[in-house]
């Protein structure tokens, strides 16, 4: 898919206009700058007063996925029993982004979907940019990325997620299981 | 066409809200990716040894010489790749520490090589690996590799666990973890030498200690010594635990660490660790009956150290059986405490199976002094008896049993008797003399046969002697020691001898106590007070008697005798002792009074005369105190002693208190009369004092008028009625003595 295409639309004070303009977007990606007048769903008028700064806008479809997936299943992390102190890492994962305009992607939100234990209370999930996935060494303190990932359209990064046990995790996450869903959140860039 | 009516809508609400502000039009959205982790768990079957490298310290097969290069079969199960097929051994002599055994070895023998070994593994389990490297001339590099084939020393796959380099400034270890994958029953662990410090392949990478397990893993078992038959109390058990580490990796933090049982007590300084005492190696916590024992390379006072793969130690201690353990068994569970180095926060425990130990039930012999006669020099010679309790305190039966008495060298001879009891109790000397006499009849040891003695009974020895005059001279001392034995088990020892002495005393009584007197008196008190004695040695106390009775001592000279009736006479005496038990002559008997109660009601009783009471009498209009016949059911003949100050009181009219004796004139003169008419605005004329006096040994009291100083005088010591009262110099005629009749 192509970056959507910019136009500048001149303002007008015109009723019936709705449906052409709704047409036109139909068949194209366009951006404007309109105030629509939301006193019901049955017309809106373009706001005369409203200019559009092309450049300031954009419009496209963002999506991003993980290996192709849009939610990817790490096969094999719990190949690798934690002991403490110690990581797992997954082989390097392909971010895409399949949508049709940039976009920067940042770390978002680690959860358990297993109910809370001890482990999970001992877990911390990494995802860095690399094109290599090792575990980071014992005594050192694995890193996330922290500058936003920017994807052009159709591009693609590796990164790797590691799960580091707590070099203090109790006796009692022996043997112990715990699923986590890592998020990373992609914004269109400007 | 319904897409693209959406797909319009969407756009326009995207405009919308581009019109509204440009930072929040923007497009987002995310992705996932999840995954599942799961913790170790160390390894708890350590009672067999678990697969894992062997000969990490490079000591098989140990030859002469500080660098030799051996040939892979007297290494195994070493294999290298080596072009001259050599494992350069290194030993101590060649300058270079060597941190566990006798050997290392040098990685870059003649070529850049891999040393190498397949191990035992079980797909899934978390392996550690361990070694310590060392540059040899300045910083060399080498490889852990982990899986893979070899075929003539070509390597096929395997994992890279890095490159690790070490300075030639000391040892460095290098670790990891490895899951094995799937289908991996045998694992390849490889060193590789990648570089040297002097570019020259045949010199660097020292390697040692190399250990790849499934981390330490100790086993303890213990026995206890005796191992056969059953223990009595105060028998020494020696328990030894000794503990294998059957794991792949060296344990940390190693501790044994051991709760006593009940029914032995730890002997202070036996730990030992292999044949050396532990030291300071070894705590005993007394409170919680707790011995550690740090053991182990590197093992501190206060930290334990390492046990090696394969490596076995051996501890053990010393403990008393104590009399509390007789007839119960004694169970022992050695406990070691120990850490995976890779997982130092989940400790590990080795538990031994439990050794038992029965032990008998035990008698306990003991003897104690039950009397000692008290000698006084020069006092009248007689027998004096010393005595003895032979006595079982253990449960079981005592057997053999028998008390030899030691006799002072002077007294050996037939004029000593020793004898015993054959009943039960700590008895009379009666008893004994039914007794049975110990053997022989003279001699310095006599022997009591008693033989058994049940538990909680007991037998008395005497030892009787006529001491002489001469053998009592102050200061000299008889000792007489006896001592138990039985052929029954006996662990408290300490009891089962006594001793009993008698130093002969002075003779010096002290010095009669004088002037004991009254002081004070309560209803129910009098507070007794009296002239110190004095003595040759020192005065050790007073004895006071009441009406012949003995009431108490006092180590000072007053003496309060509390419990006594108000209103009541009593006659005192005080005698003084010493130390040595000598004692003065009574004191001259003195009356003292208790206190008399306001609410009471008296009849003064004047027993010069045939049944006499002290009345109210009027004649010539004038009321006067005087004798009467004594009438129960005269209220005229009822008087209450209402207290002033001090002992003295008003003698109120109990039927009407505001009347009450009172002189019939100021003088202090002879003869003035008595008579009931108030105080007459002089009170010191209405206020008598009531003192106990002794009449030869009948206690009376004489009426002292608190102003003249004259006493109550039935005048011409009349016997008939009427007589009135008058005050009279107190002369202890019988006219002067009254006493009180509570009446309620």
């Amino acid at each position: 898919m192509s970056a959507g295409a910019h136009a500048a639309v001149s303002p007008q004070k015109k009723r019936g206009l709705v449906s052409k303009v709704l047409g036109l977007i139909g068949t194209i990606s366009i951006a404007v700058t309109v105030a629509l007048v939301a006193t019901g769903g049955t017309y809106a008028l373009w706001n005369t007063k409203a200019t559009v700064n092309a450049s300031s806008v954009t419009s496209g479809s963002t999506a991003i996925t993980i290996n192709a997936l849009p939610s990817f299943p790490i096969p094999q992390l719990d190949a690798t029993s934690l002991l403490p102190g110690r990581s797992v890492v997954s082989a390097p994962l392909d971010v895409k982004n399949t949508g049709t305009t940039p976009v920067s992607v940042t770390l978002g939100a680690v959860t358990f979907t297993s109910p809370a234990n001890a482990l999970s209370s001992s877990l911390t999930v990494y995802v860095r940019q690399s094109a290599t996935c090792e575990a980071t060494a014992f005594g050192t303190t694995p890193q996330s990325f922290t500058t936003p990932i920017v994807l052009a359209a159709g591009a693609t990064t590796t990164v790797c997620v590691e799960a580091r046990l707590s070099a203090s995790a109790p006796t009692t996450v022996q043997g112990q299981a715990a699923t986590f869903s890592v998020q990373l959140d992609a914004v269109q860039k400007r | 066409m319904r897409s693209r009516i959406a797909a319009a809508l969407a756009i326009v609400l995207f405009l919308v809200l581009a019109g509204t502000g440009v930072s929040s039009a923007l497009w987002s959205t995310n992705v996932t990716a999840t995954g599942t982790v799961v913790a170790a768990t160390l390894g708890t079957n350590c009672v067999t040894s678990q697969p894992h490298l062997a000969n990490g310290s490079f000591e098989i097969d140990q030859t002469t010489g500080s660098v030799t290069q051996a040939n892979p079969s007297a290494m195994k199960p070493w294999l290298t790749t080596d072009v001259a097929n050599a494992i350069e051994v290194w030993r101590a002599s060649a300058g270079v520490v060597v941190p566990t055994g006798n050997q290392f070895v040098e990685l870059n023998a003649n070529s850049d090589s891999t040393l190498y070994q397949s191990v035992a593994t079980t797909p899934g389990e978390t392996i550690r690996w361990s070694l310590l490297h060392r540059g040899r001339s300045g910083t060399d590099v080498m490889r852990v590799t982990l899986g893979g084939t070899v075929v003539n020393g070509v390597f096929t796959g395997g994992v890279s666990q890095g490159e690790f380099s070490a300075s030639n400034a000391g040892w460095v270890r290098h670790e990891g973890v490895y899951t094995v994958p799937a289908g991996q029953t045998t694992t390849l662990f490889r060193m590789t030498s990648v570089s040297t410090a002097t570019k020259d392949n045949t010199i660097g990478n020292f390697l040692e200690d190399v250990s790849f397990g499934t981390g330490p893993c100790i086993k303890a078992e213990s026995t206890v010594t005796p191992a056969s038959g059953v223990a009595n109390s105060g028998d020494q058990l020696t328990y030894t635990t000794s503990l294998t580490n059957n794991g792949g990796n060296a344990s940390g933090s190693s501790v044994y660490s051991t709760v006593l049982p009940a029914g032995v007590e730890y002997v202070a300084n036996t730990a030992m660790v292999g044949t050396a005492l532990a030291g300071s190696m070894a705590t005993y916590d007394s409170a919680t009956r707790t011995l550690s024992i740090r053991l182990g390379t590197g093992a501190t006072a206060s930290v334990g150290g390492s046990i090696a793969p394969d490596q076995t130690i051996v501890v053990n201690f010393k403990a008393t059986v104590q009399p509390s353990a007789a007839g119960t068994t004694i169970s022992y569970a050695a406990a070691a405490s120990y850490t995976d180095s890779f997982a130092p926060g989940w400790p590990k425990t080795a538990t031994a199976a439990s050794v038992t130990k029965d032990v008998a039930l035990g008698a306990d012999v003991a003897v104690s002094v039950l009397d000692t006669p008290n000698l006084i020099a020069a006092s009248a010679t007689a027998n004096a008896t010393w005595s003895f309790t032979v006595s079982n305190l253990g449960p079981a039966k005592a057997t053999g049993l028998s008390v030899a008495v030691a006799l002072p060298d002077y007294l050996t001879d037939a004029g000593t008797v020793v004898r015993r009891s054959t009943v039960n109790g700590a008895t009379t000397a009666a008893t004994v003399a039914g007794g049975t006499a110990c053997s022989p009849a003279d001699g310095a040891i006599r022997t009591c046969t008693i033989g058994e003695l049940v538990s909680g009974e007991s037998r008395v020895i005497t030892v009787t002697r006529s001491i002489t005059q001469q053998q009592k001279t102050v200061g000299a001392s008889a000792s007489f020691v006896a001592t138990a034995t039985a052929t029954t088990s006996d662990p408290v020892a300490t009891n089962n001898k006594a001793t009993n002495t008698t130093t002969v005393k002075e003779n010096t009584p002290p010095s009669v106590p004088t002037a004991p007197r009254l002081v004070s008196a309560t209803l129910t008190q009098t507070n007794l007070a009296w002239t110190a004695s004095t003595d040759n040695v020192g005065v050790a106390g007073y004895t006071i008697y009441r009406d012949g009775t003995e009431v108490g001592t006092s180590s000072t000279t007053s003496f309060s005798d509390t419990g006594l009736t108000s209103g009541t006479p009593y006659a005192y005496t005080i005698e003084a002792f010493d130390a040595a038990g000598n004692r003065s002559a009574k004191s001259t008997a003195f009356a003292a009074s208790s206190a008399f109660d306001p609410a009471a009601v008296y009849r003064i009783v004047y027993p010069n005369a045939t049944n006499l009471c002290l009345d109210q009498y009027v004649t010539n209009s004038i009321t006067y105190v005087a004798t009467d016949t004594c009438s129960t059911t005269q209220p005229l003949q009822n008087w209450r002693l209402v207290a002033t100050t001090g002992a003295n009181y008003k003698f109120a009219q109990a039927a009407d208190t505001a009347k009450w004796w009172n002189l019939r004139s100021d003088s202090n003169d002879s003869g003035i009369q008595f008579g009931v008419n108030g105080d007459n605005n002089n009170a010191a004329r209405a206020t008598f004092s009531p003192v106990a006096v002794l009449h030869g040994a009948i206690l009376k009291y004489t009426l002292v008028s608190t102003k003249s100083g004259l006493c109550a005088d039935v005048n011409g010591q009349g016997v008939n009625p009427n007589t009135i009262i008058q005050q009279y110099p107190c002369n202890s005629s019988v006219a002067q003595f009254f006493t009180f009749t509570r009446v309620s």
